[in-house]
């Protein structure tokens, strides 16, 4: 016993003399870098022009066939989504076997055999191998595409896009798409229900016909298999495909935007915004940009180290993570960065974003940072290395986009070369702070204000259609008299308006066409007189209405008329009314509130309101302050149904009352805005001003 | 006539030969019972460190749900000789890759470095032992992250609940009810006081397995982990871990979820053994049979020949201590839930009724042979088997031999097994119904 205690006794000791001599304040050095070895790959042409590449590597007893056909993107339009039901159809059945018979052979032999619109990718143990690359070309060279298999596909595809409807993700990709390469480009057409059924089988079989031979097509084999014998089964089995012409395409060009656009997709459930930012750039594969770019692009945003983490995600917490990315591409190619930031934050998040886009471009960056980026690059195209595929999408690259032979194994030496300037270069001139497509799909309603700031908005449903604002459920207990009690608080509180016997505001009226802006001067006077009156410089009086509680008169340039009919003088009674909307119930008026809509971005109750007489209009009261901002109804046009609003704002304080100082009537297209000039309270209007 | 009797071996060995894998390790305790596992490939310069830390949600303790994850984020922010923030970046800086997850049983660490870098690699993770600092900021900053985290991968996501309630009906109130990400409650509660406690409680040597795989010189490799983990301390906290059962369900569990989904789905969940028993083995080969690749049953059937649904995918979910044979499935647009459900249940009968094939059984074992070879292709892959294999089910060998495992189960066998849980009375099912429906 005591023998033990001693042991541990000394043991402790020995351990805290050994921790005593480490000073882990010193952070190790590393031991002498190893050289990354780039490993071989054979290339092999057969006479139809297809090309083999074998990476050998027999870590592991298993071996994968990959084949592209190497086509131009398509545009498919109407039938969206007819290729990738063609390269789903391959697997469906050949001449030789039925989707069943694949189905048990793949599986029996532990395979995985997956096939695209232009690719089919088999791979299993190394001792099926040659069953492997049987089943590859059966697939591949005699496809069946049997009619049941087909429409079974397309109602796959249709539930598929179902799916989609209700994913973040899919929705900010789909918008975002459509938005960076617009709606006639094949990177940025959406697929929807109807196309899918406009689909039919003889367009996909014309689709594989038309594009799939093997002049365009790379086999690439990876793993545990010698490069002859790899060869050798393919010429086997591919050995005797005809080549054929492929057709090429032509694409319209990508939408270049004047200034940053906001397109927001509502999604009511959602708890947080899926934010995508970015622009189309004209990159192509082999660029000698394309490293200086990924050294940017590392700094921004190319992990957790990358500033966009550190900042949206360290230091504001934000979001779970903030990252960019680049893409270069033969036809167009792409900037982006994103995140899912919590609802309230969403467009602190997108300034934290422009603000790094924006600081890439005019400081340069620390030499350590430069230099973490690159070790970082170096690392992880190391750890790619791990995996013979690596070497073998290196070599289709080579192949694919006529690179130098010594692109990758010279990659390591071009990025030691990037400098900080050519950093601040490339961050000038492929992130497009100016005229950046912002994406968020999100809870519209709680968004989208903080979103206008960056550009004007734009609501769009999964079809990439565009939609109105969207609109909220009125929360539990809130009803019409709540909205209106806000209402009279807000303007200063019943007693203030109380206060209010005359009243005198005089504007100035913007009217489109006018040469000049008209001055008009509305009075009224309890208990119901009111005046109206327009008029213009050099012109004298365009329009007056006076009304008296008896009677009103209209007059103007083509004459005046008098009203006296009980029904119509309503209307003007109405008008007449001081704060009306505080009096509704009292009036006779009937309320509902509906919902919670927007207006230019300001969420506000949407109240409908309807007069004694059946009058209809919807008012929209301000949530966060209370005021009406804006009141709409619709009336018989002469080319059917028109909508006339009114929207108010700049609400000013006079004599404890809030009034709006400005005013704009919207009909059509046609838009006259008033300006108030002054209010005038209780001047000591007489009776006898009204006439 | 040479090429010819080639040929003829070659033949003889096609389907004969069983794939073996050979991943060579050693394996020591130090002194302060950190446990060490080391797997030594040259193949490319690179290194993989881990360290498991036996400590997960099942852990928690009551109304500190998600409070192991939540801890693995302050595990990165740094010691007194790394600077907030910079445990990422030195990472990073450095050429290498890292990150951590939390399960309900463990949570686990891991760097990928150069392998010039395995002393930086080990530096760091002992720090993280010895001395992680966990301040107030840390802890605000994070908390807001791990919510992101809850929101961008459950509550954001269409059928997003369904781990929730799974769990919730599967586990009842016990220590799997809950998943590790927690609940926004708890979350909100977590206070500083039991950052301290967990962490000398769990993050101890005696609670740890440090596993490495890659370009390594043993030698050296132990030389620097005596050198950064001998003199950290052994925990001297005992270390709550439950290992009884959680209850069985009492009987059939059915729950209706309105979501804001388009497609119908469902998601069935039968109690199932814990893992590394012959009997998890068996759940394991019931799950190939019913839904890996085309032929698979669930597939074959419900969408291929009656083309009900979308998507059908079962996978036994098995944990230290129990397990969930989970089925999940969306319908195909217009078809009627419960015909969805019928087919399913079809299936799955004819599991408890009828023994398999013979030439399913072989099919079964090649899909199971090739996935077992693929999983070893990464020095990460591998650190984190030896690991995992160790401290779950005591050997960390099981990375040679666990396909024999299955080798060993026969037709018979797995009748058993799939009558003795694939029962109505022992499952959970999960109806998912698109909101406007309700």
């Amino acid at each position: 016993m005591m023998k033990r205690i001693l042991t541990s006794a000394l043991a402790m000791l020995i351990s805290v003399a050994a921790f005593a001599q480490l000073d882990r304040s010193v952070r190790p050095e590393p031991a002498p870098a190893k050289n990354i070895e780039f490993g071989d790959y054979d290339v092999y042409k057969l006479d139809n022009g297809l090309t083999i590449i074998v990476v050998e590597n027999d870590k592991l007893p298993r071996v994968s066939f990959s084949l592209v056909v190497d086509r131009d993107p398509i545009f498919e339009g109407d039938k969206a989504g007819y290729v990738s039901l063609a390269g789903q159809l391959l697997r469906q059945g050949t001449t030789n076997r039925s989707k069943d018979q694949l189905d048990e052979e793949i599986d029996f032999i532990g395979a995985s055999l997956f096939t695209g619109s232009s690719n089919v990718y088999a791979a299993g143990l190394t001792k099926y191998q040659e069953t492997l690359v049987e089943l590859l070309a059966d697939v591949a060279l005699n496809p069946s595409f049997p009619a049941e298999e087909f429409d079974k596909l397309k109602k796959q595809a249709i539930s598929g896009i179902e799916n989609a409807k209700d994913d973040p993700n899919s929705l900010s990709s789909r918008i975002f798409n459509q938005s960076l390469y617009g709606k006639d480009h094949p990177y940025g057409e959406l697929q929807s229900e109807e196309n899918v059924e406009n689909i039919s089988l003889e367009d996909c079989k014309s689709y594989y016909n038309n594009y799939w031979t093997p002049s365009k097509t790379y086999i690439t084999v990876v793993g545990d298999i010698k490069a002859r014998k790899a060869k050798k089964l393919i010429k086997k089995y591919f050995g005797d495909w005809q080549a054929k012409e492929m057709p090429s395409a032509t694409y319209p060009a990508v939408p270049q935007y004047e200034g940053t656009i906001v397109n927001v997709v509502n999604r009511n459930s959602s708890v947080q915004t899926v934010l995508s930012i970015g622009n189309t750039i004209d990159l192509k594969p082999g660029d000698p940009d394309i490293v200086k770019l990924r050294v940017a692009n590392q700094i921004l945003g190319g992990g957790s180290m990358g500033r966009l983490f550190q900042n949206i995600r360290e230091d504001k917490g934000y979001t779970y993570g903030a990252y960019s990315s680049y893409d270069s591409d033969r036809l167009v190619g792409e900037f982006s960065a994103g995140a899912s930031v919590r609802n309230e934050v969403t467009d602190s998040a997108v300034v934290e974003f422009i603000k790094e886009f924006e600081r890439l471009q005019n400081e340069a960056v620390t030499d350590e940072e430069l230099q973490a980026a690159k070790n970082n690059i170096i690392g992880s195209i190391g750890r790619s290395l791990e995996s013979p595929q690596t070497i073998a999408s290196y070599a289709l690259n080579i192949q694919r986009y006529n690179l130098p032979e010594d692109y990758y194994s010279n990659y390591l030496s071009r990025l030691d070369a990037v400098s900080k300037e050519d950093v601040m270069a490339v961050a000038k001139k492929y992130f497009h702070t100016n005229s950046l497509v912002i994406t968020a799909v999100g809870k519209g309603a709680e968004i989208a204000a903080g979103l206008e700031k960056f550009g004007p908005v734009t609501y769009y449903d999964f079809y990439g259609e565009e939609t109105g604002p969207p609109s909220l459920p009125v929360p539990d207990g809130m009803t019409a008299q709540n909205v209106l009690d806000g209402y009279i608080t807000a303007l200063g509180g019943q007693e203030n308006l109380n206060k209010v016997k005359d009243l005198t505001i005089t504007s100035t009226i913007a009217i489109p066409g006018l040469p000049m802006p008209a001055k008009g001067v509305t009075m009224r006077k309890r208990p119901n007189l009111f005046k109206n009156e327009m008029s213009v410089d050099g012109m004298g009086v365009m329009q007056k209405t006076v009304y008296t509680g008896k009677k009103a008169s209209i007059s103007g340039m083509g004459g005046s008329k008098e009203v006296t009919d009980s029904e119509e003088l309503k209307t003007y009674e109405a008008q007449a009314t001081f704060f009306a909307e505080t009096q509704y119930p009292a009036l006779g008026y009937t309320l509902e509130l509906t919902s919670i809509g927007f207006v230019d971005g300001e969420k506000a109750y949407v109240m409908e309101v309807t007069s004694p007489e059946g009058d209809k209009s919807t008012e929209f009261y301000s949530v966060e302050t209370g005021l009406k901002i804006k009141e709409e109804s619709s009336f018989e046009g002469p080319e059917g149904p028109m909508t006339a609003s009114t929207a108010f704002a700049d609400y000013r304080l006079v004599n404890g009352v809030m009034f709006p100082f400005s005013m704009t009537i919207s009909q059509g297209p046609q838009k006259i805005k008033f300006e108030v000039k002054t209010v005038e309270v209780n001047s000591g209007l007489k009776k006898a001003d009204f006439n | 006539m040479k090429k010819k009797l080639l040929g003829l071996i070659l033949l003889l060995g096609f389907g004969s030969a069983q794939a073996q894998t050979d991943i060579k390790f050693e394996e020591y305790d130090l002194p302060n019972g950190l446990h060490v596992i080391l797997h030594e490939d040259h193949s490319t310069p690179i290194v993989a460190v881990s360290v498991l830390y036996h400590v997960g949600s099942k852990n928690e303790k009551e109304g500190r749900s998600g409070f192991a994850h939540f801890f693995e984020h302050l595990m990165f922010e740094g010691s007194p000789n790394i600077e907030r923030g910079e445990y990422m970046k030195i990472v990073q800086a450095n050429g290498g890759a890292l990150n951590a997850n939390t399960s309900f049983d463990r949570t686990y660490y891991y760097e990928i470095l150069p392998s010039n870098q395995l002393e930086l690699g080990l530096w760091l993770e002992s720090e993280r032992m010895l001395q992680a600092t966990v301040d107030l900021e840390g802890v605000e900053t994070q908390r807001e992250v791990v919510k992101e985290e809850k929101r961008l991968r459950i509550d954001n996501q269409p059928y997003g609940s369904f781990q929730a309630k799974m769990f919730g009906a599967a586990f009842g109130d016990s220590y799997y009810g809950i998943p590790p990400i927690g609940t926004m409650e708890d979350l909100n509660a977590a206070e500083t006081a039991d950052f301290t406690d967990f962490y000398e409680t769990f993050y101890v040597p005696n609670n740890a397995t440090l596993s490495i795989a890659g370009d390594i010189d043993p030698k050296q490799a132990k030389a620097w982990i005596e050198k950064y983990f001998g003199g950290i301390p052994a925990g001297t906290k005992e270390i709550p871990r439950p290992t009884e059962e959680p209850a069985g369900l009492s009987g059939e569990v059915v729950d209706t979820v309105y979501d804001n989904i388009q497609l119908p789905g469902i998601i069935m969940g039968y109690r199932s053994p814990k893992q590394g028993t012959k009997e998890a083995y068996a759940m394991d080969m019931i799950s190939t049979i019913l839904s890996d690749g085309q032929s698979s049953r669930l597939y074959k059937s419900l969408v291929d020949d009656q083309q009900l649904g979308l998507v059908i995918q079962s996978f036994p979910f098995t944990l230290e201590n129990a397990g969930v044979f989970i089925t999940f499935g969306l319908a195909n647009q217009g078809v009627d839930l419960n015909n969805f459900i019928a087919a399913i249940d079809t299936e799955i009968a004819k599991m408890t009724t009828e023994m398999i094939s013979e030439k399913e059984y072989t099919k079964i074992q090649n899909q199971l042979e090739n996935d077992f070879v693929s999983t070893n292709g990464s020095m990460a892959g591998i650190a984190e088997s030896l690991a995992d294999y160790h401290v779950y089910l005591g050997d960390a060998n099981l990375i040679n031999t666990e396909i024999e495992e299955y080798r060993n189960i026969d037709r018979e066998f797995i009748l058993e097994v799939a009558k003795k849980y694939l029962r109505p009375e022992n499952r959970v099912v999960l109806v998912y119904l698109p909101k406007n429906e309700q």
